[in-house]
């Protein structure tokens, strides 16, 4: 069979890593209490050390970049999680048609590659 | 790859392609989904999803019934109990479900946790037809 194979990604800011409201802990209720603490730790440090300054390089957010990211690549969507208008609008800022140059995007999966899933699966 | 929430088992179709239209390249907010099904575990990997040989159309409090009928051992107890889960295959069953013909598929997928999203996407684009946030594309498939 053939056919369109849509592509959904969810989850884009990593339980908020990704972006400047990080908290550490959850409410229980919340399902990123799911999210292991050590993990959380570990990738805001990454974060801090090594994504924040490619966003603040190319001039935009870190939740904007982590939404570049994403869409730099053939995905059909990103489900996002929204909690206030003002991230809404920079969310939606991120979307606007330009993504992630090839040297950026190598840059961040080489960065996975080498270190952010050797660290992280630790 | 982290073994929540539940629904990392679940492959979606849903409404997509609206993006576009609206002008807001990538985005859907509320995802209206029906979904199959694929029951868990490794041994059920390429097998029809529950319900028949085609995918099954469920809501997700459906969804969320059957997780615990079959789970029953984790019924009634709290919410953090579904860090005890096994982990999902999600590499797996995602490549099952694009080869059986699934018309989408949902996973994480963000610069900490690049894979196995970056492998579904490839394999999506190696099937030749998909759907982006560029709108509609297929290519022709040599093999046909």
């Amino acid at each position: 069979m053939i056919g369109g194979v849509g592509l959904i990604t969810r989850v884009p800011h990593a339980s908020n890593v990704l972006t400047n409201n990080f908290t550490q802990s959850f409410p229980p209720s919340d399902h990123r209490s799911l999210r292991r603490r050590d993990w959380l730790i570990k990738a805001k440090a990454i974060v801090d050390e090594y994504v924040k300054p490619i966003s603040d390089q190319l001039g935009i957010t870190l939740s904007q970049l982590a939404l570049k990211f994403v869409l730099s690549y053939p995905v059909s969507t990103v489900i996002v999680t929204v909690t206030s208008i003002k991230e809404l609008e920079e969310y939606v800022e991120a979307a606007d048609g330009s993504y992630l140059s090839p040297r950026v995007l190598g840059d961040l999966e080489r960065l996975y590659d080498e270190l952010i899933s050797i660290r992280l699966s630790q | 790859m982290t073994p929540f929430p539940p629904f990392g088992r679940v492959f979606t179709a849903g409404v997509l392609g609206v993006a576009p239209s609206l002008g807001v390249n990538g985005f859907v907010l509320g995802v209206v989904v029906t979904v199959g099904y694929r029951p868990t575990g490794s041994s059920n990997v390429g097998k029809p999803p529950l319900g028949g040989t085609t995918p099954s159309t469920k809501t997700l409090a459906e969804l969320v019934f059957i997780k615990l009928s079959l789970n029953p051992h984790i019924v009634g107890q709290p919410r953090h109990k579904w860090r005890d889960l096994p982990v999902v295959n999600v590499l797996n069953e995602g490549l099952a479900a694009i080869e059986e013909g699934y018309e989408s598929i949902m996973f994480v997928f963000n610069a900490l946790e690049q894979e196995p999203g970056r492998a579904l996407i490839r394999a999506g684009v190696d099937r030749g037809c998909w759907i982006n946030n560029q709108g509609s594309t297929c290519l022709k498939r040599t093999d046909e």
